[in-house]
């Protein structure tokens, strides 16, 4: 028998998918790697946190059954994950239609109003983010969690999303500009 | 977690700048960054250990916390257990939320009128369905908030239903959201679910006010929620430049701030402070010598409502909410196009209804 490979964290993702049906621990690592991403990029899709850790629970589990048909064609693991992730958010609109931003982030809105004026100042700058990519499209507000939340570069975006690289990248710039503009009409 | 630098910004999103980006890129890409990745990670997803197969693991994810391991033949039954426990828990908060038959009460007065709705601009929906948005806080204690939740509750009843209420009693001890409040009979929507073919509904509790602590903000708001509630509504405490902000869109107004499709309300129609407290004489028949504060239990109101009996001591509290209940049901149905029938036909409905615009 095989000695277990104690350093599972020096493994890259690739590996640890061959390990896998040898090694639970393996996809432990995986899931730790990754899962942080996942949930972020749900947070958006549900309407409460919980909602959003249970997606993340079920997103894994699929993962995990699925594992053996992944082959890496130039889209890495935590690529194939959102997009896991993302076929299971759409499902969900399909269920109930929702999208929200409520969860964008605990930072993005204020936590303590009696807090010092430093930090107000601060939620009052990201509240008016917050209202600003209200304003854009459902498209649009996916590509900047795909981004952002997802921590995923353009050229993964593309294969997720079925479109070009180039038109990704296009298309965030655009998205970023038009936020530029929201978020200094929001200021004013 | 803290905004990343500049620098850091433009080490990890360098791809983002490009020649399109503007001046406000930097800080633009930094507040996304920070917002996007600052909820921290539920305990309950610390660690995977699937070891469980098929269908079962499945029923594992409909159900919180999550409990990743239960192994071997006692995970079937332990799954099924787990699932008429979640059914009974399910038919508990159905019990909480039934409020009695709906009545034809329009007002204690005896002047039905929609007075306290505006007509608003916006249309508030969810996909093709108006939408009911209530934005309330706790712990103020606040007999229109807490007594609003009541109406809400009996009127959305009547258009689909509601899960995951809790009750909240009277006292300085009940939890909302991990903090320990005080508050009025009323009840705790911040995790509710709600089902229903006509409308959508959305619960944001603005602010919480701490046992022993102050104020914490707690809905987080966006789009034309956030719109509308720096339009029309007002919060304790602000800092004065963010207050300013906020006045620009007009006059401050009060919580509840209740939207049904195109009317808005920043006060309830019927339902007042008295509602559930009443002052009571210190020495019984004393006249106008003061007393002091007493309020409803919930249990009380919640019989009396299901009973549609009067309570003595506060005797406006099951009429009131009544007949703010069939306001909310009368401004619902002029949303949804009067469906269904069976509620929006009711003779109280049908003359609230002759008074929207």
């Amino acid at each position: 028998m095989q000695d277990p490979i104690h350093d599972l964290s020096a493994l890259g993702d690739a590996e640890l998918i061959a390990l896998t049906p040898r090694d639970s621990r393996a996809f432990d690592e995986l899931h730790r790697r990754h899962v942080q991403r996942v949930y972020h990029f749900l947070l958006i899709h549900t309407p409460t946190p919980e909602d959003a850790a249970d997606l993340t629970q079920h997103v894994f589990l699929r993962a995990w059954e699925s594992l053996r048909t992944y082959q890496d064609r130039g889209l890495p693991f935590r690529a194939w994950l959102i997009r896991v992730a993302r076929n299971a958010a759409i499902d969900m609109y399909r269920r109930n239609q929702l999208l929200t931003w409520d969860h964008l982030s605990e930072d993005m809105y204020p936590i303590d109003i009696g807090g010092p004026e430093a930090e107000s100042v601060r939620a009052e700058e990201l509240n008016q983010l917050r209202i600003a990519m209200g304003r854009l499209s459902r498209e649009k507000q996916e590509l900047l969690a795909l981004r952002f939340a997802a921590g995923l570069k353009a050229p993964e975006i593309a294969a997720i999303v079925g479109k070009s690289d180039y038109a990704v990248r296009k298309q965030l710039s655009r998205t970023l500009r038009e936020l530029e503009g929201l978020y200094g009409a929001s200021e004013d | 977690m803290r905004a990343k630098t500049e620098e850091a910004v433009r080490q990890e999103y360098g791809d983002l700048f490009d020649e399109e980006a503007g001046p406000g890129r930097a800080r633009v890409i930094r507040a996304l960054d920070a917002g996007f990745r600052a909820t921290p990670l539920p305990s309950s997803l610390n660690g995977f250990r699937p070891e469980l197969p098929g269908t079962a693991a499945e029923c594992r994810i409909s159900l919180r916390p999550g409990r990743w391991t239960m192994a071997g033949p006692f995970a079937a039954v332990a799954a099924i257990v787990l699932i008429v426990a979640g059914s009974l828990a399910a038919g508990k908060s159905a019990s909480v939320v039934d409020l009695g038959k709906p009545t034809n009460d329009v007002s204690s007065t005896g002047f039905p009128s929609l007075d306290s709705f505006h007509r608003i601009g916006t249309n508030l929906h969810v996909g093709t369905k108006p939408e009911v948005l209530f934005l309330g806080e706790f712990g103020a204690v606040s007999g229109t908030v807490d007594g609003e939740r009541w109406a809400i509750i009996k009127a959305l009843q009547q258009f689909g239903s509601l899960s995951r209420v809790a009750a909240l009693q009277t006292g300085c001890d009940q939890r909302v959201a991990g903090y320990s409040l005080c508050t009025n009979p009323t009840f705790d929507l911040t995790r509710a679910r709600y089902r229903s073919k006509y409308i959508a509904f959305a619960d944001r509790e603005i602010a919480i006010l701490r046992t022993g602590g102050p104020w914490v903000k707690y809905a987080k708001l966006s789009g034309q929620a956030a719109v509308l509630y720096k339009r029309y509504a007002e919060i304790r405490n602000v800092p004065q430049r963010l207050k300013k902000i906020m006045e620009k869109g007009g006059p401050l107004a009060k919580l509840p701030m209740v939207v049904i499709g195109n009317y808005l309300a920043v006060q309830p129609h019927y339902i007042g402070q008295s509602d559930l407290q009443s002052s009571v004489p210190v020495t019984p028949n004393c006249g106008g010598c003061g007393g002091k504060s007493e309020t409803v239990s919930f249990s009380t109101l919640h019989d009396a409502l299901v009973h549609d009996r009067t309570i003595p001591e506060w005797p406006y509290a099951v009429i009131d909410i009544n007949s703010e209940a069939n306001v909310i049901t009368a401004l619902i149905c002029h949303a949804d196009g009067k469906k269904p029938t069976s509620v929006c036909t009711r003779p109280a409905i049908k003359q609230l209804l002759k008074l929207t615009k």
